[in-house]
């Protein structure tokens, strides 16, 4: 089936540089439909307004709530816990990836990236598109 | 220089350089975005294949745009290792007994977000908060998707 275009998708970034960013990426992407927060606790609330998300792509590094510990709150709640989740950070050592992977994200992408790297990982977590 | 002109001036200055610098990259970052985001808005009214050639010079410039983010960390970390050589410099001046002024503290009061960072645990992962890691230390995307891989199986 193919990806639907028009999804919600949650980017969580506390430099709002890079938020922009991603959301051209997204856009040159063909997705529109794009809410942003600025750490883990932020985006919480926005996940439990209810509208549903077909993807959370966050950075790590944030205060109050980084993105591990918003990644490890969505994975215990019922309602949020099959949320698709990639990690875009700069944190690029080998135990961020393996606490990340143990936390459940769905994949991982490190700073700096290109339109290409966030499609390739898109589609391998969202399907084709 | 005394180590008085160290805490108090040297330092202090350090850190207001590298602020200037943190905030000139961000204007920097954010007035290309805002012209580029208006080329891409004029793309709609030009011939198809110079749309696609522009639209691709557009991503490379919102991904070079990434600067802004690394730069911001980078200073970041470099404001924690001058917060550490206050507090050693501090520490030496305390033990030879000069008098400790509240100088030093003040000005680290206006960066608490990197007190805070360099305290003892503000975050329960911690030791997983390092910031970017330097070109020749950082991991490739290639080592990353390896890694994931392995750790899927």
């Amino acid at each position: 089936m193919a990806v639907d275009k028009g999804m919600r998708i949650l980017i969580v970034d506390d430099y709002k540089t890079m938020l922009r960013i991603i959301r051209n990426l997204l856009k040159q992407l063909g997705f529109n439909n794009v809410d942003e927060a600025t750490d883990g606790s932020a985006a919480l609330q926005v996940l439990r307004r209810g509208d549903e998300y077909g993807l959370v792509i966050s950075d790590w590094n944030m205060e109050p709530m980084t993105g591990l510990q918003l990644l490890k709150e969505v994975r215990a709640d019922a309602k949020l816990k099959s949320t698709p989740f990639i990690m875009i950070t700069a944190e690029s050592k080998t135990e961020n990836v393996v606490a990340a992977k143990q936390a459940g994200v769905n994949n991982y992408i490190v700073k700096p990236f290109n339109a290409a790297t966030l499609k390739t990982k898109m589609t391998a977590v969202i399907g084709a598109f | 220089m005394t180590e008085n002109g160290i805490r108090d001036d040297l330092l202090p200055e350090a850190a207001r350089e590298l602020d200037a610098v943190a905030l000139v990259a961000e204007e920097a970052a954010e007035r290309i975005l805002t012209a580029v985001e208006k080329i891409d808005e004029l793309r709609d009214g030009m011939p198809e294949n110079v749309s696609e050639a522009v639209g691709e010079a557009i991503i490379e410039i919102f991904e070079a745009c990434g600067f802004q983010d690394l730069t911001g960390q980078r200073v970041g970390r470099i404001h924690q290792t001058l917060n550490g050589v206050a507090d050693r410099v501090e520490a030496v001046m305390t033990h030879t007994g000069h008098a400790a002024s509240s100088e030093a503290k003040r000005n680290r009061d206006k960066h608490p977000e990197n007190v805070e960072k360099s305290g003892s645990e503000p975050f329960s992962e911690e030791g997983l908060l390092n910031g970017p890691q330097l070109p020749s230390d950082a991991k490739t995307q290639e080592e990353i998707d390896a890694l994931m891989d392995q750790l899927s199986k």
